[in-house]
């Protein structure tokens, strides 16, 4: 239901090494909030943003991860059904592009071209302390098809260019599908938004 | 989550700005100014110096609030999402949403859509909207339970009907035969919830309901939970059963884990009492019967970690699979498999489910058993770091080194390396022998100064040290574990063998009354734990701090292998087990895994003959059989099936059986328990051991044998003789005082019945006797609902209030539990204590609620009883019956106390 009478509505899941910024560059897209210090992110785990693209309206739902390594496993959980992902590195660690490259192969395999990519080059305030080149990042997305873009939460550079780009991404995505499938009845608040010819039976951990 | 939306480029205030006034937009988008506009609902005409109210111009910017200037320059300010006139801080208009506008020509602007005119803040008429005070009563977040789905229905449909129409559309779920051996596959059930709730929402919408999109969803959502609160016992049956499987294994992994700290998982925790009262919200998820009450309860979990200020993302899944390994509940995945297969009308807003994703993260991420591995690395940890075989109080640093021999000690036990362990150990053992004066050795170090803590110093006293500290084999640290106990914690068999061959204490109990044994049982280590059985015959039966035996803990942790150790063993050597022993809690050890879930466990005990007797019928404290506590379905039909076979074999023997013999008869104790199981087959009614300690001890047992005759008589239906026995008359209407001539004459004739009066009321007094019996005689009559005994009896000065023996339970109960109307009206009649408590604090209205009899809860509403008493449980009735199901019953008393309740406020 990636359409309604409303708007788009989009999930956008965050993924990426501890400490590379997810959460301030979310915090900094909806809240226009900055903190150097590691401020208290549970607020931000779960935070919508409407945007109006040339008369489109779109509702983002932007989800969140934790970082570390032992959650790996329960990325699926996560990543279900969403319609884009932006992928977080830290210019300045080099560890955290491979597990950009990592993700990325994981979400190309478990959900095919469906999901739109884009990678931020996060903390580019820090560029004396750069460790992965900008060329060898730059035609890496564009190997795997993925926007890239490099952002500071700090100086609120790219990020709202980050978010507009991906979001226009699930536009066009959005409209390719439904030229596909004819529109079923538009669901809106009066109907229960039930799917009932394909009732999900796997609704089991990890679906 | 059901924020106010509309399309705002319909917006006539909009389009009045961006299209009659383009250049005052313009302007406002260039210069960065913020743009409001008020709802659609109470936009009208609009002139300029309304519309220049709306672009505000941002001042100054505190820490909380930020000062704006309106084109109009009329001061606000902005704080915690509401716009505040600087002239009335009383005013304020709330933001109901932002949207970013991204245009070709205009670039990027921001709009925040208003509740309401900025400008009004500034008249002098300012009416606040009578809308917002609604809003804050039947917004999502605050409805929970099944009484705010219930009073938020009536308040937004005027048709007090409605409800009498869902339940028709519900009894077409409730009333369908659904077969135990085969259960319904859960996507049928949904695509039967869904056509329910279709049928109950288009009754409901189809009258013009002249309510706003958001009002309809919460209602939508209110009737949702309504319909599936009510269809509860039903779907979350199957829910469980289907996840049975999972949710023991996961039960099993949540016992292994019971020690795990917040240090295990990484989470810095300032403050603990935020994990408690995460606990207690989420540890009520059971009490929640609707998908969207469980997932209200989650969330308020999630939330209460959000107190915690100085906890970040990464540690919110960790703190919440903390929390629920310390909730102890044991029916997570059917929680979880009931919120996600009965979610509709949210089934696609993405807070519910971020929610429910990160509370299946915690579930799964539990269930991979990743954590299992990371834990035993940590393993046990000596907590304190006093310790209290302290060799030398002066010197703190001989403490230290105790510590750091023994975690060395513990290293090797936990790496199963005997070499090193018997090294430590023999060496402390022998030198042991030679003891030392410490002190004054201390002295003949050569130190630079006696207290010196110098490098060189440093290395003389350790050496000292090293030589004097002692280490037995059954020494204890601050846990009172001693070496055995850590080796059996491990599971290093080895060292267990090893310590065993050298005669250390075999039943020493650490710090919670856990022997060597039980933590091999706990731990689920089936060869240690016969090694400690079949070798060194460790105490089988010895409990730990909460009552537990080492069966009730393998039990509880789900240790198939080990109950069926204990239970091969105890037949070897002949020892008999008591299935009956129940914890600190009451449970035996087939309530335990009954109530865990383990199917194995469940059955494999059920196959011991003597635990039928024993334990099948046994309540714990919360008054629960294993049969009731069982985790699901399948546990349940498993217990159900061994009662009925127990039940056949003991019909035979109730034949046969004869109160007065019972009476006469001296039985071995094992027969007695049996006797007595049957004694509550019949009547429902158990107390076992009063009982038989006031027979043994009864004296008046001449009065006894009477009333055993006279309630035999009773029970068998034989009306006459029982009068008899009680010299009662029908026939003669009851007369001692209106035949005198005067109250208190005391002419011949008057006297004459008074003396035959005494007699007859020494017999009478039998009537209001409980001897060794449970019940007295109008008991009896309660209990055979025979209204006309009971009627005379009471004519005849039977006491109405007496108790049963046990459970301490009036006639009036009786008859509630009998279902009886026509008594409990007669009983009402007598002016008996409609509220007396029994043994659990229930009154009659709460047995009512127990058992659902609607019409016994009219009737004792009515007579004046008490609504809002609560029981030893803590329940009030309403909460009874909706815990058992009855929801016509909750309902009717919704009604009675919020009726209650307006008359009061009236008055």
């Amino acid at each position: 239901m990636a359409f309604s009478n409303r708007g788009y509505n989009f999930k956008v899941v965050l993924l990426g090494e501890g400490c590379v910024g997810k959460t301030s560059l979310v915090l900094r897209y909806v809240e226009d909030k900055f903190s150097d210090k590691h401020i208290s992110t549970l607020q931000a785990s779960f935070l919508t943003k409407r945007i109006n693209i040339d008369g489109q309206r779109v509702n983002l739902a932007i989800w969140d991860t934790a970082g570390q390594e032992r959650f790996h496993a329960l990325g699926p959980i996560y990543y279900r059904d969403s319609h884009g992902a932006i992928l977080v590195y830290d210019i300045t660690d080099e560890d955290s592009f491979q597990k950009v490259k990592n993700w990325v192969r994981e979400l190309r395999k478990m959900l095919g071209n469906d999901i739109c990519l884009a990678i931020a080059g996060n903390k580019v305030d820090l560029e004396k302390d750069r460790h992965v080149s900008k060329e060898l990042a730059e035609t890496y997305s564009e190997e795997v098809g993925a926007f890239h873009c490099f952002t500071s939460a700090k100086t609120d550079e790219g990020v709202d260019e980050i978010f507009l780009n991906l979001s226009n991404q699930m536009m066009k995505i959005a409209l390719e599908k439904s030229d596909e499938k004819p529109i079923s009845s538009s669901p809106n608040g009066r109907n229960l938004q039930v799917v009932e010819d394909e009732p999900q039976t796997s609704r089991g951990c990890c679906g | 989550m059901n924020k106010y939306d509309e399309v705002l480029s319909e917006n006539k205030f909009f389009k009045c700005l961006k299209c009659d006034n383009f250049d005052l937009f313009k302007e406002a988008v260039s210069q960065k100014y913020l743009i409001c506009i008020p709802k659609a609902s109470v936009t009208s005409n609009v002139q300029l110096t309304t519309l220049l109210d709306h672009i505000l111009i941002p001042a100054q910017k505190n820490s909380n609030n930020i000062d704006y200037c309106t084109k109009n320059n009329n001061k606000i300010l902005l704080k915690e999402g509401k716009f505040i006139s600087k002239i009335n801080l009383n005013r304020c208009v709330n933001i109901l949403f932002e949207e970013t506008f991204y245009e070709e020509e205009l670039g990027k602007y921001k709009v925040l859509c208003v509740d309401d005119y900025i400008s009004s803040l500034f008249k002098d008429n300012f009416t606040p909207n009578p809308n917002s005070l609604l809003d804050i009563k039947h917004s999502l977040k605050n409805l929970r339970t099944i009484n705010d789905f219930i009073s938020c229905i009536s308040d937004l449909v005027d048709d007090s009907s409605v409800f009498d129409e869902f339940d028709k559309y519900l009894s077409d779920i409730l009333s369908m035969p659904f077969s135990k051996a085969n259960p319904p596959e859960t996507v049928y059930l949904r695509t039967l919830v869904h056509k329910v709730l279709k049928k109950t929402l288009n009754y409901v919408l189809q009258e013009e309901i002249k309510l706003d999109e958001n009002y309809i969803l919460v209602l939508t959502v209110c009737i949702e939970s309504y319909v599936l609160h009510n269809l509860h016992n039903i779907l979350f049956q199957y829910s469980g059963l289907e996840m049975s499987s999972k949710d023991e294994k996961l039960n099993r992994i949540l016992h292994s884990l019971k020690e795990v700290t917040e240090t295990d998982l990484n989470v810095h925790v300032t403050n603990i009492n935020c994990i408690l009262s995460a606990r207690y919200e989420l540890a009520a998820i059971n009490n929640f019967k609707s998908p969207f009450g469980k997932f209200q309860c989650i969330k308020k979990t999630i939330d209460s970690f959000k107190t915690e200020s100085k906890l970040t993302l990464d540690e919110l899944l960790p703190i919440l699979v903390l929390t629920i390994i310390k909730c102890n509940l044991s029916n997570w995945f059917a929680n979880l498999n009931f919120i996600q297969t009965y979610s509709f009308t949210l089934e696609s807003n993405s807070e519910y489910s971020f929610i429910l994703s990160t509370f299946e993260a915690a579930l799964v991420f539990l269930f991979s058993e990743e954590l299992n591995e990371q834990t035993v690395s940590s393993g046990y940890v000596l907590t304190s770091k006093e310790s209290s075989f302290c060799l030398d109080t002066f010197n703190p640093r001989a403490h230290h080194y105790g510590n750091e021999i023994i975690h060395t000690l513990y290293d090797y036990i936990k790496k199963d390396n005997l070499e090193s362990v018997k090294r430590v150990l023999e060496v402390t053992e022998s030198e042991k022998l030679v003891p030392k004066n410490f002190v004054s050795q201390k002295y003949e170090l050569n130190l630079c100064h006696p207290l010196c803590v110098c490098n060189e110093c440093k290395q003389i006293t350790q050496k000292s040290l090293k030589s004097d500290f002692v280490l037995d084999f059954n020494h204890k640290d601050e846990n009172l574990m001693t070496p055995l106990h850590i080796a059996v914690w491990y599971g290093s068999l080895n060292i267990v063998e090893y310590l065993m061959s050298k005669n250390v204490n075999l039943n020493a109990k650490n710090i919670v009354g856990m022997t060597p044994l039980h933590i091999a049982a706990y731990k689920g280590y089936q060869t240690i734990l016969l090694l400690l059985l079949l070798n060194a015959g460790c105490d089988i039966d010895s409990t730990d701090s909460t009552g537990n035996t080492a069966l009730q803990l393998t039990c509880t942790a789900g240790h198939d292998s080990c109950v069926k150790a204990l239970i091969f063993y105890a037949e070897s050597i002949g020892y008999k087990f008591n299935f009956g022993e129940k914890n600190i809690n009451g449970d035996t050890a087939l309530h335990l895994a009954s109530f865990w879930g383990y199917m194995n466990i469940v059955k494999f005990l059920l196959s011991q003959p003597r635990i039928v007797i024993e334990s099948i019928r046994t309540k714990n404290l919360k008054n629960q059989t294993p049969l009731d506590c069982a985790h699901n379905e399948a546990v349940a039909s498993l217990i159900e099936g061994a009662m009925e076979n127990a039940e056949e074999s003991a019909h035979t023997d109730l034949l046969l059986l004869n109160l007065e013999e019972r009476n006469i008869v001296k039985i071995d104790p094992e027969q007695k328990l049996h006797d007595e199981d049957i004694y509550t087959n019949t009547y429902d009614l158990e107390h076992r051991d009063t009982h038989f300690e006031v027979r043994e001890n009864s004296s008046d047992s001449e009065v006894n044998n009477i009333l055993i005759k006279i309630l035999n008589a009773i029970k068998v239906g034989d009306n006459r003789l029982a009068l008899f026995y009680l010299d009662i008359n029908v026939n003669e209407p009851n007369s001692n005082e209106s035949s005198k001539c005067h109250p208190l004459c005391q002419c011949t004739d008057c006297s004459n019945i008074d003396t035959t009066t005494i007699s007859v009321n020494k017999k009478k007094s039998l009537i209001n006797f409980i001897g060794e019996e449970n019940y007295g005689i109008l008991h009896m009559a309660v209990l055979k609902d025979d209204i006309e005994l009971c009627q005379i009896l009471l004519q005849n000065g039977a006491n109405p209030q007496a108790l049963t023996k046990s459970e301490r339970r009036s006639c009036i109960h009786l008859s509630v539990q009998r279902e009886n109307i026509e008594l409990l009206k007669l009983l009402i009649k007598f002016n008996v204590d409609i509220n007396c408590a029994d043994t659990m604090g229930n009154t009659p209205l709460h047995l009512c609620c127990i058992c659902g009899w609607k019409e016994g809860v009219i009737t004792l509403v009515e007579s004046g009883a008490e609504v809002n008493i609560n029981n030893k449980d803590g329940s009030s009735p309403k909460e009874e019956a909706d815990k058992n199901g009855h929801f016509e019953i909750v309902r009717y008393l919704v009604r009675k106390m919020s009726e209650a309740h307006k008359k009061s406020t009236f008055s």
